[in-house]
């Protein structure tokens, strides 16, 4: 972390050098939050580029809505504009894109559940949706897929997103613990009792392989 | 490895599925994985799942991603900021403190509920007051359209207006910081009072020819003023202008100014000898501080403030007067203009008897009667402020000072020195100002020291320019 806090300096100094480069997108996410600070806002898309398919996937990881991914990535990337220019490189900036994308989401989420709550329409639709996924002929390369999904989508929101970062995204119990913003221990705590749950949902096709 | 809980076998399954335990636990676990199979198998499960979970398949690309992305930042950054002159995240502060501050309010305008009260129905009854435009509905007549520069003199020096010849009977008014505004309908009283004309008035003070000329413009224009203050209603009504009450001390005050220092002294003379109620002091009037309006109704433009009297009620009200419209009215009804003396009498006299039914619609009007007069007090502080820009300090005379009905009649002895010294003394008629000390006769016990009254004001000062040009409001009494 001390060293992260000497590196804008130094990231100046070389984005200076390397302004008229073209090549920027093989530069790192540091040199290119170091131009977009110092007003190259071009950067901007090669950050955008290089991480929002990742965005996008934690999203779907979440959601298992395509619908409403680009929707929610865009809202992160339109924060994490905002924010960058006050970004001071105290974590990575994907550990601190990764954080934005978790809070969106779960506001997305909480946002979703009143509006079930409220929403009459909301309840029968998704009453519909429930029945349909129960009749739906689903190939049979399809079945595990689609059981890990609607896995993950039975797993409470603070089960949901650590397995979703370890598992699937394969981050460390310390980046995992700066996205959501909680204890290393905690952290294994929930991703151990997220394993347990997911290993009930998953156990058809995990004692069929 | 002795046996554990499930919670403890699921977290240390979690944590060696992660390597993440140290290597003495680990190698603990795997002694306890070798002594229990069905553990063993349990781990192949979790890491089976964890494969599957690492095969997940993600979402397909989106190869518009960026070019949707860079259309909703041209967007959000053409939107206006936002409504909040803060950060959205202080937006639940802002709204708790909003709440805080709306329940403080609410108490606090609970426990002033009997003053909040009172505020609300004062303004409603000044609301009621300003639209109440049925009060004087028809036509309106100026009453006094006839008046001659005479009359006009005589207003400023004693702050009457004749108003019916053969009744003898006038108005008066009065306005002072202590006694508020009076109004009174009145017999008149020449036999104390003697009419005054401008002749003998300039030849009395030795008005220069330049001097009578000014006075007789301030008269020519105060005449036109007072045209526009007084009104008789179709509906037996009757508007007096708030401001009328004060424009005779500021006539006074500008006949003053435009006169030379040995006039302005034979005029304070003159006012003494005559028994106006009024003196001025020869120096700089005190600079006028207008109140602050304080939690008032602006006035609309074009309104102005009138005493309003019908024979069932005396209110104050803002009114709305289309002068031309009343000249034209007045030009078309000459019969009724010819018929206006005895028409106001009659009114007068009608608003005298039913005064105690009268409805007072200001808790700060006071009405007096009596079988020849008909007098209203307002309280000083229910009028408008309106800056009175005078050259001079005109200031009540006392004890002769006492000039209205209702007065004299509340206090007898005064009446009574009026009645027994109803003739001016013979200097006066024989245009010889009085020298020393005027006294009155010991037999009533009073001595009135004139020179105390007359030359009290020394005139060190240099006599003030008028300054004409400088017209701050348009106030039909401001000359």
């Amino acid at each position: 972390m001390s060293e992260s806090k000497n590196i804008p300096q130094r990231m100046v100094n070389q984005a200076v050098v390397s302004v008229s480069d073209s090549s920027l997108d093989r530069k790192s996410d540091d040199v290119l939050i170091t131009l977009f600070q110092s007003g190259e806002e071009e950067a901007f898309r090669y950050l955008v580029e290089r991480y929002n398919q990742r965005v996008r996937n934690l999203i779907y990881s979440i959601f298992n809505e395509s619908s409403v991914v680009d929707d929610i990535a865009q809202e992160v990337f339109i924060r994490v504009y905002e924010a960058l220019p006050r970004f001071r490189f105290e974590s990575s900036f994907y550990t601190w894109l990764y954080r934005i994308t978790v809070n969106k989401s779960r506001d997305e989420l909480r946002k979703k559940r009143a509006r079930k709550f409220y929403s009459l329409h909301a309840m029968l639709d998704a009453s519909n949706a429930e029945l349909q996924s129960k009749i739906r002929i689903v190939p049979e390369d399809g079945w595990a897929k689609e059981l890990v999904n609607k896995g993950l989508q039975q797993l409470p929101e603070r089960f949901r997103v650590p397995i979703i970062l370890k598992d699937i995204e394969g981050l460390s119990y310390e980046e995992m613990a700066e996205i959501m913003q909680c204890e290393v221990g905690t952290v294994k705590s929930r991703l151990s009792r997220a394993r347990g749950m997911m290993r009930k949902i998953l156990a058809p096709l995990l004692e069929a392989q | 490895m002795k046996s554990i809980s499930t919670r403890e076998l699921r977290k240390t399954l979690s944590l060696y599925l992660d390597d993440a335990l140290d290597k003495e636990a680990k190698a603990r676990f795997e002694e306890y994985l070798a002594a229990n199979p069905e553990i063993a198998r349990e781990l192949e499960s979790w890491k089976k799942q964890q494969q599957v979970l690492r095969s997940k398949q993600g979402i397909e690309p989106n190869e518009w991603f960026w070019q949707k992305l860079s259309t909703r930042l041209e967007q959000q950054q053409n939107k206006p900021e936002t409504v909040f002159p803060f950060s959205r995240k202080y937006v639940p502060l802002a709204a708790s403190l909003t709440v805080v501050l709306a329940a403080f309010v609410g108490v606090l305008l609970i426990q002033q509920r009997p003053l909040l009260t009172k505020y609300l129905s004062e303004k409603k009854e000044q609301v009621q007051q300003l639209y109440q435009g049925n009060i004087l509905q028809g036509k309106l007549l100026p009453l006094f359209t006839n008046l001659n520069k005479d009359q006009v003199l005589q207003f400023a020096l004693f702050g009457t207006l004749p108003l019916d010849v053969q009744a003898k009977t006038e108005l008066r008014v009065d306005e002072s910081k202590e006694n508020g505004t009076r109004i009174e309908f009145a017999k008149n009283e020449e036999q104390r009072r003697p009419p005054v004309t401008v002749e003998q008035f300039c030849k009395e003070i030795s008005a220069t020819p330049a001097q009578h000329k000014s006075v007789d413009s301030i008269l020519t224009s105060a005449r036109d003023k007072i045209q526009e203050s007084v009104f008789l209603g179709e509906n037996k009504s009757l508007a007096v202008h708030a401001d009328l009450a004060k424009f005779n001390r500021t006539m006074m005050s500008r006949i003053a100014a435009s006169l030379e220092l040995p006039q302005q002294k034979k005029f304070q003379r003159f006012l003494a000898m005559s028994r106006s109620p009024y003196t001025f002091v020869i120096a700089p009037a005190p600079a006028v501080r207008v109140p602050m309006p304080g939690p008032r109704i602006p006035r609309p433009s074009g309104m102005e403030q009138f005493v309003v009297i019908t024979p069932d009620s005396c209110t104050i009200a803002h009114v709305r007067i289309d002068l031309q419209q009343i000249q034209r009215n007045a030009a078309l009804t000459a019969e009724e203009a010819r018929s206006m003396d005895e028409r106001t009498h009659a009114l007068i006299r009608e608003f005298a008897a039913h005064a105690n039914a009268q409805k007072r619609m200001n808790s700060s009007l006071s009405i007096f009667s009596g079988s020849d007069y008909y007098s209203i007090k307002v309280e000083s502080n229910v009028l408008e402020p309106t800056p009175d820009a005078t050259p001079f300090e005109v200031i009540a005379r006392a004890p002769r000072a006492v000039q209205f009905q209702y007065e004299l009649h509340q206090m007898p002895d005064i009446q009574k020195f009026f009645n027994q010294d109803s003739q001016p003394p013979d200097h006066f008629m024989q245009n010889t100002p009085p020298s020393g000390v005027w006294r009155k006769s010991a037999a009533h016990g009073r001595v009135i020291d004139l020179d105390s009254v007359v030359n009290a004001p020394r005139d060190r000062n240099p006599r003030p320019q008028m300054d004409q040009g400088k017209k701050k409001y348009n106030n039909p009494f401001e000359l």
